[in-house]
């Protein structure tokens, strides 16, 4: 939208921790998906949740779409706390500002109902259809909508499973524009489609940010497709943000050895150097491996939380390697971009 | 930035003259049709949905026309009773000279009425129940399946004689109470289908959307249970009917009412069966039988037309022998068979056509492929999915099944004819001769035995050897894609889906089969796995020296594991070259889009545009060699504008 939006978060969350029940009826145990995240979405902007399966990425995304209840933590939107205004279910107002496009297309869209009803419902729901509510002027919303996702507006008659998965993809996009929210949650929009159309969505989201100003938040495994769309990387390992910082830098030049290790996994043929698998599996077995974090011998991953530290505007990571006392061991990373390193105690993704 | 975006819609269509059914089929066009409308359409093509739908229409038209049918007044008591049919009461009279035949239609008034009515009634619960349950779970669901599951185990027959005989006589009583007991099974069997459809992404959806509840179950659960609803229905309409008969014959109805079960109620006090009036009760029990074999009938056909895996397939046998004479279809040998970098290549497919044999449409799955793959070669098929690079290897281990026919062209595996191999050969060829990890190959294993006893396994039956060394040796399979040997005697579920993939490829390579063909093995894990189970294939490659055939849509992973590489869209190969040249000089558009699929981890962003949503290549000609080694199919000149043109962000 305008520019004196732009600094301004749209979704703030903090110290969000989700615990999942295991086992059966009464059962007492639990699986900490989500150890307390921090993370800003600003507007207009695209921020990536990148990180492997079971990183709590998704968890988070559902938790804002309240379609998951967490254990604790805010989240605001809009600079209202949503989880104390709306306890137990979120009101339409708020779903009228958020958003969630889901991972699989395939899953998403009722498979008995024709794309028209999709749109038409958001539409009307949210007292979007214009005038009152049919003839002319929601199909002109209609049209708008398909125009808007790059679909002919004759498929509007069409069933899901007529569609292809991409054009099922822009279905469920344009059911999250109708309701015309200020930030749309995308989990992994791109992960079931076939790789040819992968683009098209990306450059969809691209362009909702560009025109509309919608903040996006794009759950991915992709580091690439993270970086192809996303302002901003905020990288998850084991349910805790990790590092965080602009796209291209970070990617660049990745602080957390579990970000260095995301990387070096991701096959690129056009990257420098050649494949040499054995080699990147002993990267991974000296980051992750007990002996090859330099303070993993001393423990202090066990016994201390790591804070964050900031490396520069926009760019933070939480690693013990970056206390500023341990020169040595930063060096052992051989981490050029630690050189203004200050530590601070509670800074948000 | 946005507007080479959106031209990406205005270029998508581009469909050639000559559509190929392989690729229409694939992508279906937009022709609207509901799913629901074709539940309808299938049952109307289905012999026994016909067969019992028009049973019962004709006992709903006999129960409706009574009035007119019948001869007489059904509850006439005449002087003439006990008469056998005559031509004065066609179906005879009872003891006490009512007209049978008037009987048995005016009783299918009632007894129809009823079933259907407690049909209706008990869906209705049973639907309310087993949404409310399936849908808000926790307590709610807690509740209603405790009350649904005490219904159901109460004793039904008893209960029923017990209600029926506090409750006062009546039609009206007889359908409260059938539906008290009847409604527990179809709150069962709704509830669990509820509970997998809540778990599906578009509840979740429609959640988000801003849908309240009600709207959730009613019309966006409830319409995808269709085909159990009705079926459900059915069955609760033959329990009502045969309940009904059931209560009324042991006297628990209102006798003084006419129906199937009241005529017989009056038959056995009358003591019909012992005088051998046998007219007297053989309608009405002959009529309750057929209604209810209608209702199963039709019960079946739903079941039947909504799971195709109940349908009995097609005898194709013909069709089956022409696996043999692959060879003989081959004549039209294309201009590929160059190709050949060797003398004696391990595997060597030629013009292979695999074709689908539906009920109504013949897709192909592989059209005139070839390629070969040397000695501890890579070759990569890449290709999205309906491609056909499933079929291929599917093929080439000889796993297709019906429908799917070879229709043409060869596969040979060191100069033997795969196609035409007897069984007991065919059992040595796979995995021995050449092995295959699927992608969902962590599930393969046997969840009740452990890694050790399967790989045991392997080696007693293949190769026969005792218990003891085959222990041994699965010890050093693990230990060769580095899992420790204690490991033998853990169970699938103990280990990573990572580790378990690494056992499966172990034991994939246990016999040293010269050729692995690995269909999408990592699109399950993620990166870092993914490039864990690379780096040992690299590695048990390096050791044992078998070639690979490797198919993955991943252009990236595939161009830094391959020697050699084939692209496949719609059946067909479209281009086919060393993977450095794929790399450095894509020529299809195809091969191009799929090559910017992927952004750069590296590099200025620029924007990428992926294949336009649509775009079609259709009547893909055979390859031309273009350079040494790379063989591109021909472009027509129109096709070659919606791809993947790169400019400047």
């Amino acid at each position: 939208m305008s520019d004196t939006m732009s600094t301004q978060a749209v979704v703030e969350i903090r110290g969000l921790v989700k615990d999942f029940t295991v086992g059966g009826f009464g059962s007492r145990n639990h699986v900490r998906a989500l150890g307390g995240v921090d993370l800003d979405v600003r507007s207009g902007e695209i921020v990536a949740l990148v990180g492997e399966s079971g990183s709590g990425k998704s968890t988070i995304a559902r938790c804002v779409a309240r379609l998951e209840h967490p254990t604790a933590g805010t989240i605001h939107v809009g600079g209202v706390d949503v989880l104390r205004r709306e306890p137990r279910r979120a009101s339409r107002a708020y779903r009228s500002k958020v958003q969630m496009v889901f991972q699989d297309p395939f899953g998403s869209l009722n498979p008995v109902h024709r794309v028209e009803h999709f749109l038409t419902r958001a539409l009307q729901l949210h007292g979007k259809a214009g005038g009152n509510g049919r003839s002319a002027s929601l199909h002109a919303r209609l049209e708008e909508l398909m125009a808007t996702v790059d679909l002919d507006p004759a498929l509007l008659d069409s069933y899901p499973h007529e569609l292809s998965g991409g054009q099922r993809q822009r279905v469920a996009i344009a059911r999250a524009l109708a309701v015309e929210p200020e930030v749309i949650l995308a989990d992994e929009p791109t992960s079931m489609l076939d790789v040819s159309v992968r683009i098209g969505i990306l450059n969809l989201m691209r362009r909702l940010r560009d025109e509309r100003g919608i903040a996006l938040l794009f759950i991915t495994h992709d580091l690439a497709s993270a970086r192809y769309v996303a302002d901003r990387t905020v990288v998850m390992f084991a349910g805790e943000v990790v590092e965080s910082g602009e796209s291209t830098a970070l990617m660049a030049d990745p602080a957390h050895p579990y970000t260095r290790l995301l990387l070096s996994a991701v096959p690129d043929p056009r990257r420098a150097g050649t494949f040499d698998p054995v080699e990147r599996a002993a990267l991974r077995a000296e980051v992750l491996g007990a002996t090859s974090c330099p303070f993993e011998a001393e423990g202090i991953c066990r016994t201390d939380v790591p804070v964050w530290h900031r490396l520069g505007p926009d760019r933070a990571v939480r690693c013990h390697v970056y206390r500023p006392q341990r020169d040595v061991a930063r060096r052992a990373l051989d981490v050029a971009a630690a050189t203004t390193t200050t530590e601070i105690e509670d800074q948000p993704a | 930035m946005s507007v080479t975006d959106s031209t990406t819609a205005t270029l998508a269509a581009t469909e050639g003259p000559g559509g190929r059914p392989a690729t229409a089929a694939l992508r279906p066009k937009a022709a609207s049709r509901p799913p629901r409308r074709g539940l309808v359409r299938s049952l109307l093509r289905n012999r026994k949905a016909m067969l019992g739908a028009s049973l019962l229409v004709v006992f709903v038209a006999l129960a409706l026309l009574a009035p007119v049918l019948a001869p007489g007044d059904p509850t006439l008591i005449t002087s003439g009773g006990s008469q056998p049919p005559s031509s004065a009461h066609l179906w005879g009279t009872t003891a006490k000279g009512q007209d049978v035949l008037a009987l048995t239609l005016w009783g299918a008034r009632s007894s129809l009425f009823v079933g259907f009515l407690v049909g209706v009634a008990a869906t209705i619960v049973g639907v309310t129940v087993g949404l409310a349950a399936g849908y808000f779970g926790r307590l709610t669901d807690d509740v209603l399946s405790l009350a649904t599951n005490v219904f159901l185990l109460m004793p039904g027959l008893p209960l029923l004689v017990i209600l029926a005989a506090f409750l006062p006589p009546g039609t009206g009583t007889v359908i409260v109470v059938l539906v008290i007991t009847g409604w527990a099974g179809a709150a069962r069997v709704l509830r669990s289908m509820a509970l997998s459809i809540r778990a599906k992404d578009f509840v979740a959806a429609a959640t988000v959307t801003g849908e309240r509840a009600g709207w959730i179950m009613f019309r966006e659960i409830l319409p995808n249970m269709a085909s159990i609803v009705m079926s459900t229905f059915l069955g609760c309409v033959i329990f009502g009917i045969g309940s009904q008969a059931g209560l009324e014959f042991l006297g628990l109805g209102d006798v003084s009412v006419v129906s199937w079960g009241t005529n017989l109620y009056w038959a056995s006090n009358d003591g019909a069966l012992m005088v051998g009036a046998w007219w007297a009760f053989l309608p009405s029990g002959l009529c309750i039988a057929l209604v209810a074999f209608a209702l199963a009938l039709l019960n079946y056909a739903v079941d039947e037309v909504t799971n195709p895996r109940l349908r009995a397939p097609r005898r194709t046998r013909g069709d089956r022998r022409s696996v043999g004479a692959g060879t003989a279809v081959a004549a039209n040998v294309t201009s590929e068979e160059t190709i050949d970098p060797s003398a004696t290549p391990v595997l060597e497919v030629r013009d292979l056509t695999v074709e689908y044999r539906g009920e109504n449409r013949t897709v192909i799955g592989a059209d005139r492929i070839s390629f070969t793959i040397g000695e501890g070669e890579v070759f990569g098929l890449a290709g999205e999915s309906g491609c056909g690079k499933s079929t291929v290897a599917n093929t080439i281990m000889r796993l297709l099944r019906e429908p799917a026919v070879i229709a043409g062209g060869s596969v040979r595996f060191c100069g033997r004819d795969v196609l035409a191999m007897p069984d007991e050969e065919l059992r040595a060829y796979r995995w021995r001769d050449v092995a295959m990890v699927f992608q969902s190959a962590m599930s393969s294993l046997n969840p009740v035995m452990t890694v050790g006893d399967q790989i045991v396994d392997i080696y007693t039956t293949h190769l026969r050897l005792s218990r003891r060394e085959a222990r041994r040796r699965a010890g050093d399979l693990l230990e060769l894609v580095k899992i420790d040997r204690s490991r033998l005697r853990s169970y699938p579920h103990q280990l990573s889906g990572g580790m378990r993939q690494r056992v499966v490829i172990a034991m994939a390579v246990a016999l040293r089969p010269r050729l692995l063909i690995m269909d999408e093995p990592t699109t399950a894990l993620d990166v870092v796995v993914q490039q864990e189970i690379m780096a040992q294939i690299a590695d048990l490659r390096r050791e044992l020296g078998f070639a690979v055939l490797f198919i993955t849509h991943d252009m990236s992973l595939m161009i830094e594991l391959s020697d050699r590489m084939g692209v496949m869209y719609g059946g067909r190969l479209v281009e086919q070259a060393p993977a450095a040249q794929v790399l450095a000089d894509p020529q299809h558009p195809y091969t191009r889009a799929l090559m910017n699929a992927f952004p750069p981890l590296t590099g200025p962003r620029t924007e990428l545009t992926g294949l336009a949503e649509g775009v079609r290549f259709t009547d893909i000609d055979n390859l031309v060699e273009v350079a040494p080694g790379h063989w591109v199919a021909p472009v027509a000149a129109g096709s070659a504008a919606p791809t993947s043109e790169e400019s400047s962000a």
